[in-house]
């Protein structure tokens, strides 16, 4: 079932202005373009992020996925909508990857946000601790290799949905999955030897 | 082929800790609704508010609108165009709205006053009078990269900014020309200001803040060298908010935004009509320092 992000759903409308006044595009085209982000923005939000863009910079990265998808939906096929949003998705990432360079930091504002400044608690710090390693782990990958990763390990799709998904015989995805997992435990392994686990400065 | 086993139900220790951690990855609660703005697949709350003072729905006052949901009222805004490092400034709480009294109910303009109360203000504990600028966008900083602990790229860095080259960049000139000249905020008339002055309910905290959250978008595209999606974006809030609590903060960014494409001519002249409308605005100092760079520019091809 869709999950469908809060804020928004696929019947999306201003109270008293059905379909959006403000439209300028055919109700069509609005109406599938709301559906598309009341089912998939949450999912291809949280690809961008996976791929190794710090959140605010998935927002920005998600915006201009939905700006493609707006453009291209005629050509979107029912049924395949997330193969296109997530094919896209790893494009715009990559770019904008190659553009910084590096994975860009992350906004101090995700500090700021913490509700009243309260002083934050081991247990957060060291989610975010493990989130920031994890992201390392990640980027020591292949691209390729990541993105089946992400979508087994973190999204939990099946081996056949990621090769319906990625367009890709079953085999080669079984493969890329191999080689993350493999690599996900060397990483890891060396990361605990360092003594960077969470919660090991304590 | 049969699956393995997800790795999350087959580890411990270390590796189910880094496996864990990704479950926090969502996007902030406005994110989508702020795509289907940008995208212009919903209408704004500048057209929901008309249509309800229209309709007659606006019985109850100002202050009573305000007093009903003043406790529902927490606009964390963020002075998206002024801020340093588009930090958040200030939190306006409903007590301290209250304490305005009813001469002062919590209209768009209101909550936007108190914004700029902490123009001054950063994160890293200044305190200053003076607003801080953020300088004009660099044209091309694509390659250019976010520095070490920033969150923007340099071109953003606040800073009164040396004079630049804006070279006449390649965009698609229809885009920018075919839309009807920006309406500079605050030069409305009184009819059109009363409906403004009528907050809906979209005018609450939720409102201001999803304007301040758009804005930022639009900054930021602007920070990483791509002033076609600032404009969008820009475009795309004018349309939805309207004369939103930073429609002021809009025009100015549309403005650095259209030198940024080397439109200058069309950044000179929003320049001066916001500068006609908005004399003593905070942001009116940085305002004129790009005009008279601009009519430097003029005078000196």
């Amino acid at each position: 079932m869709p999950r469908t992000p809060p804020g928004l759903d696929s019947a999306e409308a201003v109270p008293g202005v059905p379909g959006g006044a403000t439209c300028a595009l055919a109700p069509d085209h609005d109406a599938r373009i709301r559906a598309l982000l009341a089912d998939h923005y949450n999912f291809v939000w949280r690809q961008l992020r996976r791929l190794g863009l710090p959140a605010d910079h998935a927002e920005d990265a998600a915006q201009q996925v939905f700006v493609v998808a707006s453009r291209r939906v005629a050509d979107i096929l029912p049924g395949s909508e997330r193969s296109f949003l997530f094919g896209t998705a790893r494009r715009i990432a990559a770019e904008l990857r190659r553009k910084t360079g590096r994975r860009p930091d992350a906004a101090p504002e995700s500090l700021a946000e913490t509700p009243d400044a309260a002083p934050l608690a081991d247990e957060l710090v060291d989610r975010r601790r493990a989130r920031a390693m994890l992201d390392d782990v990640l980027d020591g990958m292949q691209e390729d290799v990541r993105a089946v990763f992400i979508l087994f390990e973190l999204e939990e799709l099946t081996i056949a949905q990621i090769a319906e998904l990625m367009e890709l015989p079953i085999g080669t995805v079984g493969s890329r999955l191999r080689r993350g997992r493999n690599e996900f435990r060397e990483v890891a392994k060396r990361l605990k030897a360092r003594g960077a686990a969470p919660g090991a400065r304590r | 082929m049969n699956d393995p086993r997800k790795l999350i139900d087959e580890s411990s220790g270390f590796e189910l800790e880094l496996l864990r951690a990704a479950r926090d990855d969502a996007p902030s609660a406005g994110a989508p609704r702020r795509a289907a703005i940008a995208l212009g697949v919903v209408a704004g709350p500048a057209i929901a508010s008309t249509a309800t003072a229209a309709g007659g729905a606006a019985g109850a006052s100002k202050v009573g609108w305000f007093a009903a949901n003043a406790m529902a009222v927490k606009a964390f805004a963020v002075v998206v165009v002024t801020g340093t490092a588009s930090v958040a400034l200030v939190h306006v709480s409903a007590p301290d709205l209250l304490s305005l009294g009813p001469a002062a109910p919590a209209s768009a303009s209101s909550v936007r006053a108190a914004a700029r109360l902490a123009v001054g203000s950063s994160t890293d504990g200044r305190a200053s009078s003076e607003p801080v600028i953020a300088s004009p966008p660099a044209v091309a900083p694509d390659t250019a990269p976010w520095p070490p602990g920033s969150s923007m790229p340099p071109s953003l860095a606040p800073s009164i900014s040396t004079p630049r080259a804006a070279p006449e960049a390649s965009v698609d000139p229809a885009r920018v020309e075919s839309r009807p000249a920006p309406r500079v905020p605050g030069a409305v008339n009184a009819a059109a200001a009363a409906v403004q002055d009528a907050p809906s309910p979209k005018a609450s905290g939720h409102a201001v803040s999803d304007e301040i959250a758009f804005l930022d978008l639009a900054r930021r595209a602007l920070g990483r060298g791509d002033p076609a999606e600032a404009l969008r974006l820009l475009d795309a809030h004018d349309r939805y908010f309207g004369d939103g609590a930073f429609a002021v903060e809009s025009s100015v960014l549309r403005i650095d935004t259209l030198e940024a494409l080397g439109q200058r001519t069309a950044a000179f002249d929003l320049g001066e009509r916001v500068l006609e409308a908005h004399p003593d605005e905070p942001v009116s100092r940085h305002v004129r320092s790009v005009v008279e760079r601009l009519r430097g520019a003029r005078a000196n091809p």
